[in-house]
């Protein structure tokens, strides 16, 4: 007959027919499974219970009471070093009379506080440390205000040198017990003068600095583009309001100059 | 029965479609965060999902009182509930009071009685496609402003106070419109790579709707399947007839996808035999009626008018019918 019914197919797969609906099927379950996959925030390499601490609380070697416990860095620093560690130690916290943070560090101290820096930050995490703390103090110590006669010059001095130590060892900290939070505190502090600088000017503001730092910022911590590096993932989790305005074209330092006023709230340029 | 049933492109485009539904529901169900981690989008918009796939299955089924009738059409019914529940799932707003607001559009839109049946499962028609495309859009917005840490549909300047270079200005320099926070948009803690996901969840979009489209498609296909399979184990002869009697497209208009195979042969056969009463008629009629021949430049049309005046004509000029009488 000349049959309208249907005709039969080309190929008869029914076994190829099988594999795509067992295919459809372990997609399907999958699709259900994926969407119970939770993220956890990531825990701090210090509060792991699997860690043993080398220095116990390193935020202290940052912050006011640094002088306190800055001899027990004598146990970590290399025996090659611990000469030029005591020397350098010794006159950057006998700093008195909150010199110009230039003028200070282009005295015969300040140079060989420069070099034993350089040294520190390429050591091992505890001299890295060590190091910034020699920073921190420094920036308690000697006057980096800026304004209408003062300039932009020594705070961004003073953030130049915590750049340094965020390149070389920025990312590289975020697994480390001793260096994960200090780390951070280096961010906080660096983006806190350079917005100081920034904003220097009594008519404008200064542009190249605000430029230098987003540019420094974005690279260390991958904001905006999305995908964020090591020290952008701890920095979200720590400060996601700050990292927020890092995408910010106008601010993107604002949110670290906040938090930098909490944590850090005598540090503003102006001694102690 | 003749010969055995051809394998038929039906079921392939089921299966293909299932395969689009089931990738499409995969990535619709991902999101990667800033570190480059999968995170799952959660089970609170896919539970909604399928709360509104449920009830439109069972509005649209209740239209007919019909439910799939072989193995190939329950597969067909599953998918077309998953595809559903997936695209649901992917377009609502994460949370907020905006999900709900969506949810009640969909229930309205999905949910309500259809005068067709859909065979095998809820379908998506035009108008439901171009919502839930742009509620995706609406998603997609909302999670890209979210991704900037603009947690608003839009913030608008303050006429020249927003010009204004003073700190604590701040708070009055705008005005934002539609506020949300980064828990309502189930963002990861690490924050969320927009690119990535959004190409994600568009892909993922596009295949369940394709897939969707394809399943219903593929349905009607494979109820065809099976009232020609019913046709088959007729004589030949009688076979040939009877589908040149009912013609293939009306199939779904008659009310024959999803009947059972008993009603299903039931009512063909009342079709066959009202369908040939009717030809019957008109060919008594045509008999009765003397077509002529068409002249040159005559379509149809005409034939058929003068034939209907001449019997018309005769009809007038035949003397009357007397009543019968007593005698």
């Amino acid at each position: 007959m000349s049959s309208l019914l249907p005709q039969p197919s080309s190929v008869s797969q029914p076994r190829l027919l099988l594999v795509v609906q067992g295919l459809t099927v372990l997609l399907l379950g999958l699709g259900l499974w994926v969407r119970g996959i939770t993220a956890e925030k990531p825990l701090p390499p210090a509060e792991r219970p699997d860690v043993v601490l080398s220095i116990n609380e390193p935020m202290q070697f940052l912050t006011a009471g640094a002088h306190l416990r800055i001899d027990e860095a004598d146990e970590v620093i290399a025996e090659s070093s611990l000469g030029e560690w005591r020397s350098v130690r010794d006159a950057v916290f006998g700093i008195e009379g909150c010199p110009n943070f230039s003028e200070w560090i282009a005295t015969e101290e300040g140079q060989a506080c420069e070099r034993l820096l350089a040294k520190l930050r390429r050591g091992t995490p505890e001299e890295a440390l060590a190091g910034l703390a020699l920073v921190f103090e420094l920036a308690r110590r000697t006057d980096w205000e800026t304004g209408a006669f003062a300039g932009s010059q020594n705070a961004e001095q003073l953030a130049n040198h915590l750049a340094e130590w965020l390149r070389l060892r920025g990312n590289a900290s975020v697994e480390d017990p001793t260096l994960h939070e200090p780390a951070m505190a280096a961010m906080v502090l660096y983006a806190r003068a350079m917005r100081m600088a920034y904003r220097a000017p009594i008519f404008g503001v200064k542009d190249s600095a605000l430029e230098r730092a987003r540019d420094f910022v974005r690279e260390l911590t991958g904001a905006p583009d999305g995908r964020l590096t090591g020290l952008g993932v701890a920095l979200q989790s720590r400060f996601a309001r700050a990292m927020g305005r890092v995408s910010d074209a106008d601010d993107p330092l604002l949110g670290f100059e906040e938090d930098a006023q909490v944590l850090f709230p005598n540090l503003d340029g102006a001694c102690e | 029965m003749n010969s055995p049933l051809p394998e038929r492109t039906a079921r392939w485009q089921l299966a293909l479609s299932g395969l689009m539904i089931a990738g499409g529901g995969l990535l619709l169900g991902m999101q990667v965060d800033a570190a480059g981690d999968v995170v799952g989008t959660g089970y609170t918009a896919l539970g909604i999902g399928a709360l509104v796939a449920l009830v439109a299955t069972l509005v649209q089924a209740s239209v007919a009182g019909r439910v799939p009738r072989d193995p190939v059409a329950g597969f067909s019914a599953l998918i077309g509930f998953f595809g559903l529940c997936f695209l649901v799932a992917g377009v609502l707003a994460p949370g907020g009071s905006w999900m709900f607001f969506e949810v009640l559009l969909l229930f309205w839109l999905l949910a309500r009685r259809r005068d067709r049946f859909s065979p095998g499962g809820p379908e998506i028609g035009g108008g439901s496609l171009l919502l839930v495309t742009l509620m995706l859009l609406f998603r997609l917005w909302i999670t890209w402003q979210g991704s900037e840490h603009r947690w608003a549909l839009m913030s608008i300047d303050v006429p020249l106070l927003s010009s204004i270079s003073i700190d604590w200005l701040e708070p009055i320099k705008s005005v934002s419109l539609g506020s949300f926070s980064p828990t309502e948009l189930g963002f990861p803690p690490t924050g969320l790579d927009f690119p990535l996901s959004m190409t994600m969840w568009s892909a993922g979009f596009a295949l369940c709707a394709g897939g969707l489209w394809m399943r219903g498609s593929a349905a009607r296909e494979h109820e065809s399947d099976r009232i020609h399979a019913l046709i088959q184990t007729l004589p030949p002869a009688a076979a040939s007839l009877v589908v040149r009697i009912v013609y293939e497209e009306e199939w779904e208009t008659l009310g024959l996808h999803g009947l059972s195979e008993r009603r299903l042969a039931s009512r063909l056969e009342a079709l066959v035999a009202e369908r040939l009463r009717s030809y019957r008629e008109v060919q008594a009629t045509i008999a009765v009626s003397p077509i002529p021949d068409p002249g040159p430049g005559d379509d149809f049309s005409h034939i058929v008018g003068r034939a209907f005046a001449s019997r018309e004509l005769q009809a007038t000029t035949r003397p009357e019918l007397q009543p019968p009488t007593d005698s």
